[in-house]
């Protein structure tokens, strides 16, 4: 059976009654696992606490947080900071230099582009960015959130750019994952419904309801493996202790 | 024409009427798909119960996706924030009602 995954919501974490109904949303829609977005510097108090909130609904929380980076030296800095204490990382590219840096680091795991149509005209996902995090497997990330409360001239240049990015991902062999970045419970859209909107612009039915179950599994997949106290490199990991 | 029925919740914070409902799916329709992509799809809202927010939709069986889309594309409805999603699609409305009883009550 399929397991969706939900890789952002973004809820105010001191809010605990609104954490509770995006949980139960989020399983009544037929999630099964949920990234919540924490801070680079929240303590594993507050992750442990979120992950308790959404196991009572039956989801498995996944860490996450999203790096806001001036340049490449802030952006290489909190990333050795974060890597090791977040199941997921993700970069906001603010900038091309910012983008280039984040598409070729494998702590990487996600790449998201402004929400501004005018913004994302100046950075995005371009050829030579797919390239570079096809080498990396970075995956490009498909945000509901910055397809909502446009006008229809905003959200027909925003779909055009989107399309024209999901073209190059899918052309460079890099990976796709669809989230809502919910910070609320009208935030977050079904599973099946985000994939509809993945095929709106370009993506074939089956490739999109791989965003939003197979890839970003993968990916949660990967990191908690490397996170895990056995780990030493890919392949290799401590099965004992002489 | 094979047809599919789409039962689907909507989350608001005030009480809705159907007829704000059905104009916040058409509308969402027209701004993705334009008149003729609505008129391809053919939507109909059959019911909506505004006290649990369950309705069902009739469409073209082609254009379940472009409804499923249109649907995660609503912000607002009637006149506050709101949402709507997916929860089954059929193939009669006797089947679909059926699953969403056993859902509910399992």
């Amino acid at each position: 059976m399929r397991r969706f995954v939900d890789l952002c919501v973004a809820p105010n974490l001191d809010d605990l009654k609104l954490m509770e109904e995006m949980a139960s949303l989020s399983s009544e829609m037929g999630f099964s696992a949920v990234a919540v977005m924490f801070p680079p510097t929240a303590g594993e108090d507050l992750v442990r606490r979120v992950r308790r909130v959404f196991s009572d609904h039956g989801l498995d929380m996944v860490s996450r947080t999203h790096v806001e980076a001036s340049g490449r030296d802030s952006l290489l800095e909190t990333l050795r900071k974060v890597r090791r204490r977040f199941e997921v990382v993700s970069v906001e590219c603010s900038s091309r230099q910012v983008a280039r840096v984040a598409a070729r680091d494998r702590r990487v795991d996600v790449l998201r582009f402004p929400m501004r149509p005018e913004d994302r005209s100046r950075v995005w996902f371009d050829e030579a960015e797919a390239s570079l995090s096809s080498s990396s497997n970075t995956a490009y990330e498909f945000s509901v959130d910055q397809l909502l409360n446009l006008d229809a001239e905003a959200l027909s240049s925003m779909l055009s750019i989107v399309s024209k990015e999901v073209r190059n991902a899918v052309k460079a062999g890099v990976p796709i994952v669809a989230s809502s970045w919910a910070s609320s419970p009208y935030g977050l859209r079904a599973p099946r419904d985000m994939a509809a909107l993945l095929m709106l612009v370009g993506l074939d039915p089956s490739e999109a309801l791989k965003a939003v179950s197979k890839t970003p599994m993968e990916i949660v997949e990967r990191n908690r493996e490397k996170l895990s106290p056995s780990y030493v490199m890919p392949g290799v990991r401590v099965v004992g202790r002489l | 024409m094979r047809r599919r029925y789409l039962g689907f919740r909507v989350l608001s914070g005030s009480p809705l009427r159907s007829g704000e409902v059905y104009s916040a799916i058409i509308r969402s329709m027209l701004n993705l798909f334009g008149a003729r992509g609505l008129s391809e799809a053919d939507v109909k809202l059959l019911s909506f119960n505004p006290s649990n927010g369950f309705g069902i939709l009739r469409c073209n069986h082609k254009a379940v996706w472009m409804v499923r889309a249109a649907l995660a594309m609503v912000s607002h409805v009637g006149s506050s924030e709101g949402s709507m999603y997916v929860v089954r699609v059929s193939g009669t409305v006797k089947a679909l009602r059926e699953k969403v009883r056993l859902e509910e009550s399992s």
